[in-house]
């Protein structure tokens, strides 16, 4: 079992590259994955969270302490005379200063989100991406996601062709 | 400052999906990802990642994109009223005419929607005759000559490349309009014969018996019921929903009429469904649809009670009652005049769109 406070579960989470960060269990539950192991009682020591580097773990923690739901004890004394509007209104203009990263940060927040099961994370870095792909071309896409078109000249031809109604 | 690595080819295909699933509410911008690479392509184009993005029973889960819709007494092209928000035909209510181009002025006035398959729509003018088909999705359209056979009926179906080609075989231009069929049937005083054109050629074919003698014998006031949801196409055969009986009051009996898009064959089966199940040959009794799973199915409302059945060919041959639904009762009085519908799916196309023609006057509630 994790190590049980006054009210208060620590967990410790590890980088690969040697880093250990001590968060508060409901902070670390905010991940899905994370939240499985903890109620596996997979937890015992420190948690070593693979494929996601320090710099990244140390952003994905400040997002998950700032969205945990300040309920009971942690963090009380903020939440308990805001109104949930301006709560809310609050956590949005936070989230847009958060995602002002660049393209590799934010791919490694996408993954890292992806791996870890955060849902607000991952709507919020994916909605972000995303929203530069729906009205651009082609051509746009390939060059904002850095992606390599490995179609030949003919095949995409011959689907643009065929599909008209997508490149309108 | 940018970094030059910063390529989603780094990216995991489950980290991409969740970016991909997220461009699903946009339809055609998902497949213009589809084609950035093979990798985006195979990703989209994965069964249950499409499961994802439109779960089965979810609302707004359904490929029916929305209707073509006449207003008779105006003269004015038939509309299309989608049902959904952000599909590929916009969100809006619109003309078929800023579908398509290069149809002669006016044609469409008058001409009301009677058959649609693979994002063709089959329009014939209700004045002249004439048929244009128009092909919604790559904004062309062929008008057809003019079809010399007795009294004009509905009884229409349209094929396409798909159908008629098994899978690579077609060398030809690939455009939807480059290739198709269009079948009728028409009923003359010695039985019901089958006229087809082909887009390769300049004129209709002569006509075919529908009836074999042999087949014919012994069954009375044989007929095929006409009616835009009479017909429907269904793996490569065009199905056409016919009665017989053996005198005038007696129950119908109800057989299908098959032709293979391929060859033309034609083959006639009788519907395994108990005569008492089933409603009077009207325009809202037995109709022809296909499944999800593309199977052959028979429905049918009953208006007493509102009772909406399904039965479906299974692989064997064999028919299943598969679906019974209570429908609530609709606020207005409602005139079904009949429906068809088409799927668009082809080969490439990542996100198949299934759309309703049909001259409804109002919509059935809820369900469809």
């Amino acid at each position: 079992m994790a190590t049980r406070e006054a009210g208060k579960k620590m967990i410790m989470l590890k980088s690969p590259d040697g880093m250990e960060f001590e968060v508060e269990e409901a902070v670390a539950m905010e991940s899905q994955t994370i939240r499985k192991m903890i109620e596996d009682d997979c937890a015992d020591t420190a948690i070593l969270i693979p494929n996601i580097n320090s710099k990244i773990l140390s952003r994905v923690i400040e997002y998950c302490n700032k969205h945990v739901p300040t309920t009971g004890a942690t963090g009380a004394a903020a939440s308990d005379t805001v109104a949930p509007a301006a709560l809310a209104e609050d956590l949005k203009i936070w989230d847009a200063e958060f995602i002002k990263v660049n393209r590799a940060t934010r791919f490694d927040l996408i993954q890292a989100a992806s791996y870890l099961n955060i849902k607000g994370l991952l709507d919020l870095t994916s909605q972000t991406t995303i929203d530069t792909i729906s009205d651009n071309s082609l051509e746009e896409i390939r060059s904002f996601l850095s992606t390599k078109n490995d179609y030949l000249p003919e095949e995409e031809q011959t689907i643009r062709r065929e599909n008209q109604w997508a490149f309108q | 400052m940018e970094h030059t690595a910063a390529s989603t080819l780094l990216l995991p295909d489950d980290a991409l999906r969740e970016i991909l699933l997220r461009v699903s509410t946009d339809v055609a911008a998902l497949f213009r990802c589809g084609i950035t690479c093979k990798r985006w392509g195979r990703l989209i184009a994965d069964r249950s990642f499409l499961r994802r993005c439109w779960p089965e029973n979810a609302a707004g889960s359904s490929f029916l994109l929305g209707f073509f819709q006449k207003e008779l007494p105006k003269d004015q092209p038939p509309y299309f009223s989608p049902i959904l928000p952000g599909s590929v035909f916009g969100s809006h209510r619109r003309s078929l005419t800023t579908f398509v181009s290069g149809v002669p002025a006016g044609v469409l006035n008058k001409a009301i929607p009677i058959a649609a398959h693979h994002g063709l729509l089959l329009m014939r003018h209700m004045a002249t005759g004439e048929l244009v088909v128009c092909d919604t999705l790559a904004g062309d359209c062929v008008v057809l000559p003019p079809l010399k056979c007795g009294p004009p009926n509905y009884g229409f179906t349209i094929l396409t490349r798909e159908d008629c080609c098994p899978l690579g075989e077609y060398q030809g231009p690939t455009a939807p309009t480059a290739f198709f069929k269009v079948l009728t049937i028409a009923g003359v005083a010695d039985g019901c014969s089958l006229y087809t054109f082909m887009s390769s050629e300049t004129g209709w074919s002569s006509p075919k018996q529908c009836f074999d003698r042999v087949w014919a014998r012994g069954r009375r006031h044989v007929r095929i019921l006409l009616g835009t949801n009479k017909v429907v196409v269904c793996r490569g055969v065009a199905h056409w929903l016919g009665t017989h009986s053996a005198d005038q009051e007696g129950l119908p009996n109800y057989f299908t009429l098959g032709v293979n898009a391929q060859t033309g064959h034609v083959s006639i089966a009788d519907l395994p469904i108990p005569a008492n199940q089933l409603a009077k040959p009207n325009s809202s009794g037995p109709m022809l649809i296909v499944d999800g799973n593309r199977r052959l199915s028979l429905l049918q409302l009953r208006r007493e009670d509102l009772r909406l059945s399904m039965w479906t060919r299974v692989d064997d041959g064999t028919w299943l009652r598969t679906v019974v639904i209570e429908l609530k009762p609709p606020k207005w009085d409602w005139h079904h005049r009949g429906c068809v519908s088409m799927w668009s799916g082809r080969r490439e196309t990542l996100c198949s769109s299934q759309i309703c023609t049909g001259a409804y006057t109002r919509q059935t509630p809820k369900q469809e």
